[in-house]
């Protein structure tokens, strides 16, 4: 009993010192989703490197679609999950062509960020570019 | 943490495309861990996985053919699986093939031959351009809306009943082809050229009667033919020969039809040997003698 609440003491000081894992999370997130949509200004497609999407670092970047779409980066600085609805972010099943899905890619891979229905919906889907990710 | 249910799936979807590359002879990409890397979209292969996959779950689940009905289901359902509306149709179609299949076949070993067979004789679906497609739930008002507009691409679990009502109606009343052999089958094949593919077979042979009924007898006699607004238009290459049908009325049964066109044609043949006869009265120095 005593333990327990040393731990909770111990996380919740850390939250209050150096901010929650989630908030963290949370922050990258949010910078993510503004650089797509910075990247994305005024155009339906746009090809970038990986790293250009974060403001952490991180060696890979893996893409799972689960109930919600799970982006799981790892290494470096930590691994974070970030997850989205599918009406945000989109990837197909995981046996469509340039699908990253069930893929993991590195910092200098290159996606393809495109908008799905353009002139409908703001939908963002990513596809592996020429060349990226090994199956 | 995996999902545990995610986790099931892709161990079956493996299995399928292990029995896939057994029995098609096919080598399939890997990924370097040496497990299959997904493929297969609107293909062959994209079919036998799903039918493999429903009939394994069917299998799983003791032959509750519900859970594994479903499971096929939620991937066709909401913003996480838009597809082409000709690729929902595609993979219920084949869920569905599958399922059967799962209940039929004991173990995963003769469910794998059996989806392959299904494959090999054109049960399953194994092409976005199959006639069958066009006759799942033709009138969901989705259809009618524009290329690239999200909710043509969406379904809900309405419309996914609609469409695996009528893959089972359809899987369980095998359609009767028009005769190779009639005597209109140069009409038919030509108004079948005209046609979309979601206007039926049936609905095409309906359009030989209505031809034929507007004194079109051959098909050098129709010029064009087009669905618009929902309503076929077959004109005569001579002016004032036409027939209209309507494409969103369910079409008659291909034998009833083919029984009405035989008797019209008998009636034809009647009349014109009639017609023969009275002019061989009128003129007896054409009838022998």
């Amino acid at each position: 009993m005593r333990l327990t609440r040393l731990a909770l003491l111990i996380a919740l000081s850390t939250c209050f010192l150096s901010g929650c894992p989630m908030s963290h999370t949370d922050d990258a997130q949010q910078y993510f989703t503004r650089q797509i949509a910075k990247l994305l200004e005024g155009r339906d497609t746009a090809v970038v490197d990986a790293a250009q999407l974060t403001d952490f670092d991180w060696q890979k970047l893996c893409f799972e679609r689960e109930d919600a779409l799970e982006l799981k980066f790892s290494g470096a600085g930590g691994d974070k999950v970030f997850r989205f609805g599918y009406e945000d972010y989109f990837v197909a099943e995981p046996y469509v062509e340039r699908s990253p899905a069930e893929r993991c890619i590195g910092r200098q891979d290159k996606l393809v960020l495109k908008k799905k229905y353009p002139g409908y919906k703001d939908t963002v889907e990513f596809q592996l570019a020429d060349g990226a990710a090994a199956p | 943490m995996n999902n545990p249910l995610s986790d099931l799936k892709r161990g079956i979807e493996q299995d399928a495309y292990r029995y896939y590359e057994q029995l098609s002879g096919q080598t399939l990409q890997r990924r370097a861990d040496g497990s299959f890397a997904g493929q297969g979209h609107n293909d062959a292969l994209d079919a036998f996985r799903h039918a493999y996959t429903s009939g394994r779950v069917t299998q799983l689940s003791m032959d509750q053919q519900w859970v594994a009905r479903s499971y096929g289901d939620d991937n066709e359902i909401g913003p996480k699986h838009p597809n082409d509306p000709r690729e929902h149709r595609m993979d219920l179609w084949n869920n569905e093939v599958g399922r059967r299949l799962g209940d039929e076949a004991s173990g995963k070993d003769e469910l794998a031959k059996r989806c392959y067979e299904a494959v090999r004789n054109g049960t399953l679906i194994t092409d976005l351009n199959d006639a069958r497609i066009g006759q799942l739930y033709a009138n969901d008002p989705r259809l009618r809306r524009p290329q690239g507009d999200p909710e043509r691409e969406l379904m809900t679990k309405e419309d996914v009943a609609k469409v695996n009502r009528d893959v089972s109606h359809a899987l369980d009343n095998p359609r009767v082809p028009f005769p190779k052999d009639h005597p209109d089958r140069d009409i038919y094949d030509k108004l079948r050229g005209g046609l979309p593919a979601q206007v039926s077979d049936e609905k095409v042979a309906e359009a030989v009667l209505a031809t034929k009924r507007a004194g079109m007898h051959e098909a050098s006699d129709i010029g064009k033919v087009a669905l618009q607004n929902d309503q076929i238009f077959i004109a005569g290459r001579t002016p004032g020969f036409h027939a209209q049908l309507d494409a969103g009325k369910p079409a008659p049964e291909m034998s009833g039809t083919v029984q009405q066109l035989d008797s019209h044609n008998r009636a034809e043949a009647y009349e014109q040997k009639n017609q023969q006869q009275q002019q061989q009265q009128q003129n007896p120095q054409y009838g022998g003698r």
